[in-house]
């Protein structure tokens, strides 16, 4: 990653915008071992850089980070990623996923700025909710 | 069966829109086959040898009347009159053009049917015992298990980019139908004396090119820690399963490479990490599921005495009764199979106007339900014992009465070359002249339980490792080849079956065929399955009859 790219940000709180990468954000390959993680403060940033977007390690890595190391910080997702994963990324509790300018030309602005909000409905679209699993809202 | 609701409903008319936008940017050229492919595959949509083939969810193999009419008419409107049923419990279309599949796939949501995540590195359809709910060997009904699995992993959002394709296969019953040893993950689902519902997990089964059977991995769960343990297992391989090679990259590999112990140590870490009451009450989940399944009405009672059936008819509607109608749990109930496999014919193949008419039928005498079978033939669960005769006569008609059940010509088959872009060589053909040499010999004396099936390459989509008597398609410098392997079983005993020597020429294979299955005639003993026979008898003996 370059440090002047100017990513966009496609947030889980529908905010989008354009942005510069903190120099003092923690990237780890989405192929990192989770068993070689210590906490990080929650103050920190973190980026998962997915080497391609059929490597799905990236997602359980995420998961990893929320709820074994129960980070609270800003964890951003970057690289490989196909507009179809976007949702998926914030179910995993990612809080944005940022579109390098290459991407953003491959797939289009449009593409990017309605991905996260695709498979609005799917079974696990708002992830975790108040602890437990937003399907476990539909027994009636 | 299962009844949506509107949430159901809503992810897939959802899913069917998108598919509709990418299908419009690839017709206009916005996006490359290229770009397309990831987005069709996770629509269950391949581009094969001829056309695009398109593969329908049938989830754990249970269809309405309605559904089967749907799919009938989608043979008849968009492909050439006919569909495929497979080892999954799915149905497949082979000739359909592109521009058709988001109509296909509106058609399909109309009646809760959909194609997601039938291909792709994801968790594939959910496939069961095809007798769930009405054997009479059944301990728990795996059905609502299976659709909470099923939930769970459509569009799951952490494992939908694994490391390779994942299977599930549930079963509660004693006699395993499903096949849960060659899966990925197999349930077997039990109860114990105070007749509570317990789970053991099977890991690491699978064929293709490495066979290998199950293991147990836990026994005893309570169904309250069935998901979050599955999910420590899919969480365990997507982040240690092996991406180098494709064909090391099967749960299977990672649980041989790193040994039982270690795999279930790290599954057992990350399960301990996981909070139950994050998947809510899974009782309550199970209970709400149960409630959505349609019930069976009282079958209908067509008072046909037995004793008014014409003697000339009377020999082949008995034989029909002892080789293709099953025990139902309810004694005045039966379950009827229907063979997809008449002599000489396509294995699983079914015209549109035949699964029209296998609707009806199913609607008039079993409560407008059908399974699909993971042997490639369709059953009807509900028939009451009175309406026997009545149904034989009508499925006489449609010629669908083959009493072939668990036979030799019973083949499996995969589509092979004549459809299959990763084929090296051709099944049906093969399998047809299979069936037509056996079918006489099986008329005559009993091979009830002796399995033949053919695969068209290494993949083994047609489990020709765990059949009696297994055919592979294999292409040898430009020709075709295929070896036959011996004593394979795909029940509660799964074993993979042995390679017996040298491949074989496609024409010479049916008579080797028949003279492996002469061998066992003439020299079983009494009630001996063919593996135990095989293993009884060594290979040498088969082998000199292949060679022969």
């Amino acid at each position: 990653m370059t440090d002047d790219a100017r990513y966009l940000f496609i947030r889980s709180d529908s905010v989008t915008l354009h942005g510069a990468l903190d120099d003092n954000s923690f990237v780890l390959d989405g192929s990192t071992d989770p068993a070689s993680l210590q906490e990080f403060p929650d103050s920190s940033i973190i980026v998962i850089e997915f080497d391609d977007s059929s490597d799905g390690r990236g997602f359980s890595l995420a998961k990893h980070l929320r709820n074994r190391l129960n980070f609270h910080g800003q964890l951003y997702a970057t690289g490989g990623l196909i507009p179809d994963q976007v949702a998926f990324s914030f179910s995993c509790g990612i809080d944005a996923v940022l579109v390098s300018p290459e991407k953003q030309s491959q797939y289009g602005l449009q593409t990017w700025l309605t991905s996260g909000a695709r498979q609005s409905t799917h079974y696990w679209a708002r992830g975790v909710v108040g602890g437990r699993q937003a399907w476990t809202e539909r027994v009636r | 069966m299962y009844q949506y609701d509107e949430y159901d409903q809503q992810i897939i008319e959802q899913r069917s829109q998108e598919f509709r936008a990418q299908v419009a940017r690839r017709l206009d050229g916005k996006l490359t086959e290229e770009e397309f492919k990831p987005l069709r595959l996770m629509n269950g949509l391949y581009l094969q040898l001829h056309a695009y083939m398109l593969r329908v969810a049938i989830p754990y193999g249970v269809l309405s009347s309605s559904q089967m009419r749907a799919l009938g008419k989608i043979a008849e409107k968009y492909d050439r009159g006919f569909g495929h049923f497979t080892t999954r419990q799915n149905v497949q279309f082979n000739w359909l053009s592109l521009i058709d599949t988001p109509d296909i796939l509106d058609e399909l949501a109309r009646v809760q049917m959909h194609a997601i995540q039938t291909s792709g590195n994801c968790i594939r359809n959910i496939t069961s015992d095809p007798l769930a709910g009405v054997a009479a060997d059944e301990s728990v009904d795996p059905r609502p298990v299976c659709e909470l699995l099923r939930q769970w992993s459509t569009f799951h959002p952490e494992f939908a980019y694994l490391p390779r394709k994942f299977k599930f296969a549930v079963t509660g019953a004693v006699n395993d139908r499903a096949l849960i040893k060659a899966h990925d993950i197999g349930l077997q689902l039990r109860r114990d004396a105070s007749n509570r519902v317990l789970v053991d997990v099977w890991v690491g089964g699978g064929q293709g090119r490495t066979p290998k059977i199950a293991q147990l991995l836990e026994s005893s769960l309570s169904i309250d820690e069935l998901m979050p343990y599955l999910e420590a297992v899919m969480r365990v391989y997507n982040q240690y399963g092996r991406r180098d090679n494709k064909y090391k990259a099967r749960i299977k590999i990672l649980v041989t490479e790193l040994g039982l112990n270690d795999f279930k140590r790290r599954v057992q870490e990350e399960f301990e990490q996981l909070d139950p009451g994050v998947y809510g009450d899974v009782v309550a989940l199970l209970a709400d599921i149960e409630s959505r399944f349609m019930l069976p009405g009282n079958p209908m009672v067509i008072s046909q005495s037995e004793s008014a059936i014409p003697p000339a008819r009377k020999t082949a509607f008995e034989s029909w009764l002892n080789n293709n109608v099953k025990a139902h749990k309810r004694k005045d109930q039966a379950i009827v199979m229907i063979s997809l496999k008449p002599a000489g014919g396509i294995p699983g193949d079914l015209a549109g106007s035949q699964m029209c008419a296998v609707a009806d039928l199913a609607e008039k005498y079993s409560s407008a339900e059908i399974r699909v079978t993971h042997r490639q033939n369709l059953l009807l669960p509900h028939v009451s014992r009175q309406a026997l005769y009545g149904l034989w006569q009508e499925l006489v008609v449609l010629n669908l009465a083959e009493d072939n059940i668990d036979m030799p010509s019973d083949i499996i088959s995969c589509p092979g070359l004549d459809y299959c872009a990763l084929a090296t060589a051709r099944s049906i053909p093969i399998a047809q002249s299979i069936s037509t040499v056996l079918r006489g010999k099986e008329k005559k004396t009993d091979l009830s339980g002796v399995t033949v099936n053919i695969s068209g390459c290494i993949n083994a989509c047609a489990h020709h490792h765990v059949a009696s008597i297994g055919i592979l398609g294999l292409d040898r410098n430009g020709s075709e080849n295929y070896q036959i392997t011996l004593g394979g079983r795909a029940d509660e005993n799964c074993k993979i079956g042995e390679r017996v020597g040298p491949g074989v020429t496609g024409e010479e294979v049916p008579a080797a065929i028949e003279r492996v299955i002469q061998v066992y005639i003439d020299k079983r003993s009494v009630n001996e399955s063919f593996d135990q026979a095989y293993r009884r008898l060594g290979k040498t003996v088969f082998k000199e009859a292949v060679y022969d």
